[in-house]
């Protein structure tokens, strides 16, 4: 017989019978549905091991779905490889919710796959243990129908496992672990622990009680009404029942329905008071030995510390959660990263560190409304959305708070609002007050919170101080550059006025020299230079006065409706005749005239050509293009093919510079700065394009700039700078800002 | 003027043109021989074989610091050195002299003042006709001052000072314990119309004390303050 044949044997289907390939099919899903690694379901019984035919065994009996599923010694006769598997198989059966009854004598198989063990002897029930609580010592014992040892020896030993186990075991445990000891020292197998929790008594772990009982006793009020265990809690003194149906009020009638004949309640008393009670329920009447109300008490101790191991190991853990937390907050706050991203991390590590639904740190500056600097929320980002909702909510108890309170960095609870339990810090920061809040849906917050935000709301203050200190440094150092800037500016300035006085001065001295007689030719040559240099420098101070003009925002615009097509032939034409063959001017058919000061933006083109045509090599094409740009602004584009702009110029096209060239016309480097004040003015904009070759400056002029009544307009020339701070207050025609800034 | 300045060749470091053509014109016109230069490298390379006896040296040149190029013209020659610049501020007049200008001028300039400066410095700065009758020999401690032969020995060793530095040490040196006010060294170095340059002698103090003072050593020219110097007595 196959494999197949003996899995489905007395339950093939008709189609079985008809098809060989059917039943093999069937008989390969059974077995890999159970897991089990035989793949040939053609193989005969008889080449099986006796492993592989326990597993065919069960496979078969699990073939029929069956609820309950008995075995009978499943890996007694197996080697150890065909045990594993098998048992295996078990664990995995019974994982899936089959109730699988194991008769056997291998006490280890029995705890590693049992979740309830029923001793029989002599087909009586001896016992029926929960294997989590019992010790398998204590099953041997109930197997060979000894009586559980008592004695002294075997009570020490015992305890000397408990400590072994007690310091191997997770916290959680070590109570059920004392209590199963306790249970077997005392062959007892109903026990429970309460423990105190505010006013109440809490059942901390137990063995062996009814569900009635489990249920009524999962709390109990400290007092008679808490029954045996309340009552032992009130006291501090052990209380003994002999008769539960007699002395169990209020719970006399659950002891008669739960067969509890007599108990024993003794409390766990530590150093600082009251730790628990462990309750022993009897089925039989009458009070305890004096050795083993003293059994209680020995484990009671046991229960004690480790009741205060888990309350240490638990503040330790918060204590350290708290040193993380600040550690974090700290790392992050003097960390690289700037304070105003900063921020936001170490508010999340605070609000994971203090197990907050939500923190954030509001400053109100200069005593205003609090604004927000930064907050987190429970599970980070997730939630953003959902926080950016409460901000108001927490301004307005920042606001509230720090109007009413001292900035001591002290917290305070603030009564429950919003649904949540704040913490409330308030600091002084150089910004202003400030707050730190956290909130909690779940419950008040604890003392350590208290002391966590306190120190957070520390490092939050100096992170603060750092960002402002930061902040003037930074102040500092740009007016400092300022300040270089401007003397660089007037070094400058200093040499571009002296060089043509210089050749002016020492020209004419050298005309006025007695004693020397030049030639008409030279005599000739130094007046024309005179004369030149002196133009030069006069536009110079032109340039110079335009430019402080603009810079002291008092430039005064003589607008009028101006023809952008003349205005930039009239430019054009003030360059050499030579260059003005390389200038090309196309203007589009619809462009408007616009109101704008025809002269000044004039001398804008005549700076913007003149660029163009004297930083290149002579004859390079410069274009010109004038059109509409979008609702009532016109561009006006110079465009040349040139070399391009220095790396110094176009890193900065509008400061004042130093010119290189000496022997130029023009003046002290000021023209592009000049320009661009003069076009902002207009309400415009000057600004360099990107261009492959070449370099490319757009004009950006509105068609009609605010229309106010200028200076000239008003007949009011002479009022100065009021007057034209009056225009400046009303847009437009002076100019804003400050031009190379 | 004109007969003491005859045979003199002067070199122009200066890129405006218009400043070259004033120069030039009126050196010219005073018997000097001019080479001009607008680059730094060229100038150097004209110190070497045009051998001028004077420079007026623009400050700000393109593509060189004017600094710069007068330490590379004092590194390699004792010529006269003015420097004629637009940069008015005391600081950079008291680093031209640092780095071994004669003199200093600010643009602008009349023709007059510059020619009278060019005569003070080449006066100052020309070997002294030889054949002197005047005590020759000053020895101060390890320090052998040769009046006649207008050199100086430390331990036996040559130290080589430009022109202005002997005729300070000179001025210094002969008058052996006296107070030399900073107008009468002015004077008689530089020359009248230098009285108030005081600057001048702080600077080449200086430098004649790095060239021959000992560190730690008895100093050989005392300071009065606010009066003037005084060179160490018998």
């Amino acid at each position: 017989m196959d494999i197949a044949s003996n899995l489905l044997l007395g339950r093939e289907r008709r189609r079985h019978l008809m098809s060989d390939i059917r039943l093999h099919a069937d008989a390969s899903a059974v077995l890999a549905a159970l897991g089990i690694p035989l793949t040939d379901t053609a193989r005969g019984i008889r080449s099986l091991s006796g492993g592989q035919r326990q597993l065919i065994a069960i496979a078969r009996a699990m073939a029929g779905e069956p609820t309950l599923l008995l075995l009978d010694e499943p890996t007694a006769s197996l080697s150890i490889r065909y045990a594993a598997q098998v048992e295996e198989l078990i664990a995995a059966l019974r994982d899936k919710a089959t109730t699988i009854v194991i008769a056997c004598h291998d006490i280890d198989l029995m705890f590693r796959l049992a979740d309830r063990i029923v001793v029989l002897r002599h087909g009586q029930v001896a016992a029926e243990v929960d294997p989590a609580v019992v010790h398998p010592d204590d099953v041997v014992a109930l197997l060979s129908g000894q009586e559980i040892d008592t004695s002294p020896r075997r009570q020490l030993t015992r305890l000397h496992g408990l400590t072994g186990r007690l310091v191997a075991a997770d916290p959680s445990s070590s109570l059920s672990l004392i209590l199963s000891a306790l249970g077997a020292a005392l062959a007892s197998e109903r026990l429970c622990i309460h423990l105190p929790v505010g006013d109440e008594l809490a059942c901390a772990a137990s063995i062996g009680l009814p569900d009635a009982l489990l249920a009524r006793w999962a709390s109990l009020p400290v007092g008679a009404a808490g029954g045996p265990a309340g009552l032992a809690a009130a006291t501090g003194r052990p209380v003994i029942v002999p008769d539960a149906r007699d002395g169990w009020a209020p719970f006399a009638g659950l002891a008669a329905a739960t067969g509890v004949e007599s108990s024993w309640s003794v409390p766990v008393l530590a150093r600082d008071g009251l730790t628990g009670v462990i309750t022993v329920l009897r089925d039989a009447r009458g009070e305890p030995e004096r050795d083993q109300l003293e059994l209680v008490t020995v484990y009671g101790g046991y229960a004690a510390s480790a009741i205060e191991r888990d309350r240490l190991l638990d503040e330790v853990t918060q204590r350290n959660r708290v040193l993380e937390t600040i550690r974090e907050v700290l790392e992050t706050l003097a960390g690289p990263i700037p304070v105003s991203e900063g921020l936001g991390l170490a508010l999340q590590a605070l609000c994971d560190g203090l197990q907050a639904d939500e923190v954030a740190l509001l400053t109100s500056a200069g005593g205003g409304a609090p604004v927000c600097r930064g907050s987190a929320s429970r599970g980070g980002s997730q939630l953003r959305a959902a926080r950016i909702r409460n901000d108001d909510h927490d301004k307005a108890l920042a606001g509230e708070i720090l109007s009413g309170q001292k900035l001591n960095g002290i917290a305070r609870q603030v009564p429950r609002r919003n649904g949540l339990w704040h913490l409330a810090v308030t600091f002084a920061a150089p910004a202003g007050p400030s707050i730190l809040l956290a909130g909690w849906r779940s419950g008040p917050p604890s003392a350590e919170a208290t002391v966590l935000v306190e120190d957070a709301a520390h490092s939050f203050r100096l992170a603060l101080e750092r960002e402002q200190a930061g902040i003037a440094l930074a102040e500092a150092a740009a007016l400092r550059r300022s300040q270089e800037l401007q003397r660089d500016f007037l070094s400058r300035l200093s040499h571009e006025l002296r060089t043509p006085l210089t050749a002016i001065r020492g020209y004419a001295t050298s005309l006025l020299q007695p004693d020397v007689t030049w030639d008409a030719e030279s005599q000739q040559r130094f007046l024309a230079r005179i004369a030149a240099e002196a133009t030069r420098l006069g536009r110079l101070v032109d340039d110079l006065l335009d430019f402080s003009v603009i810079e002291l925002g008092i430039l005064r615009l003589h607008s009028d409706w101006c023809d952008i097509k003349l205005m930039l032939a009239a430019a054009a034409a003030c360059l050499p005749p030579a260059s003005a063959a390389a200038i090309e001017i196309a203007c589009a058919a619809d462009l408007p005239v616009i109101w704008a000061d025809h002269d000044r933006l004039e001398q804008v083109f005549v700076n913007l050509i003149a660029n163009a045509v004297g930083h290149n090599p002579a004859g390079t094409p410069v274009r010109v293009a004038a059109g509409r740009a979008g609702r009532g602004m016109v561009t006006i584009t110079v465009t040349d093919e040139g070399v391009g702009l220095p790396a110094d110029v176009a890193a900065a096209p509008f400061e004042p510079r130093r010119v290189r060239n000496k022997a130029r016309t023009a003046g002290a480097g000021l023209g592009l700065s000049i320009a661009r004040g003069i076009v902002i003015a207009h309400g415009g904009s000057l600004e360099v394009l990107p261009s492959a070759i070449g370099s490319r400056f757009a004009v950006r002029l509105p068609v009609e700039a605010m229309r106010v009544p200028t200076a000239h307009e008003n007949g009011d020339t002479s009022s100065g700078r009021r007057a034209a701070s009056d225009h400046r207050s009303r847009k437009g025609v002076v100019a804003r800002g400050r031009p190379g800034r | 003027m004109a007969d003491q300045v005859a045979k003199t060749r002067a070199l122009v470091v200066e890129d405006d043109p218009n400043i070259v053509d004033l120069i030039r014109s009126n050196l010219t016109v005073r018997g000097f021989d001019t080479v001009v230069s607008a680059d730094g490298s060229r100038a150097l390379q004209l110190l070497d074989t045009e051998e001028p006896d004077i420079v007026l040296l623009d400050l700000m040149l393109p593509e060189v610091d004017g600094f710069e190029l007068c330490r590379l013209m004092r590194e390699r020659s004792g010529v006269a050195i003015i420097v004629v610049s637009a940069r008015g501020g005391e600081r950079d007049k008291v680093t031209a002299l640092n780095m071994g200008a004669d003199d200093y001028m600010t643009k602008p300039f009349s023709i007059e003042e510059l020619l009278a400066r060019i005569s003070a410095t080449l006066r100052r700065t020309r070997p002294a006709p030889p054949g002197d009758a005047a005590p020759q020999l000053i020895d101060v401690g390890e320090l052998r001052i040769d009046l006649a032969g207008e050199q100086v020995f430390r331990r036996g060793e040559r130290v080589h000072l430009t022109p202005t530095e002997f005729a300070l040490l000179r001025e210094l040196a002969t008058h052996r314990g006296k107070l030399l006010t900073h107008a009468h060294l002015l004077r008689r170095v530089w020359g009248r119309g230098y009285e108030t340059e005081t600057e001048y002698v702080r600077v080449y103090v200086r430098r004649l004390r790095a060239k021959l003072e000992d560190d730690g050593g008895a100093p050989l020219i005392l300071t009065q303050p606010r009066a003037g110097y005084r060179f160490a007595p018998d």
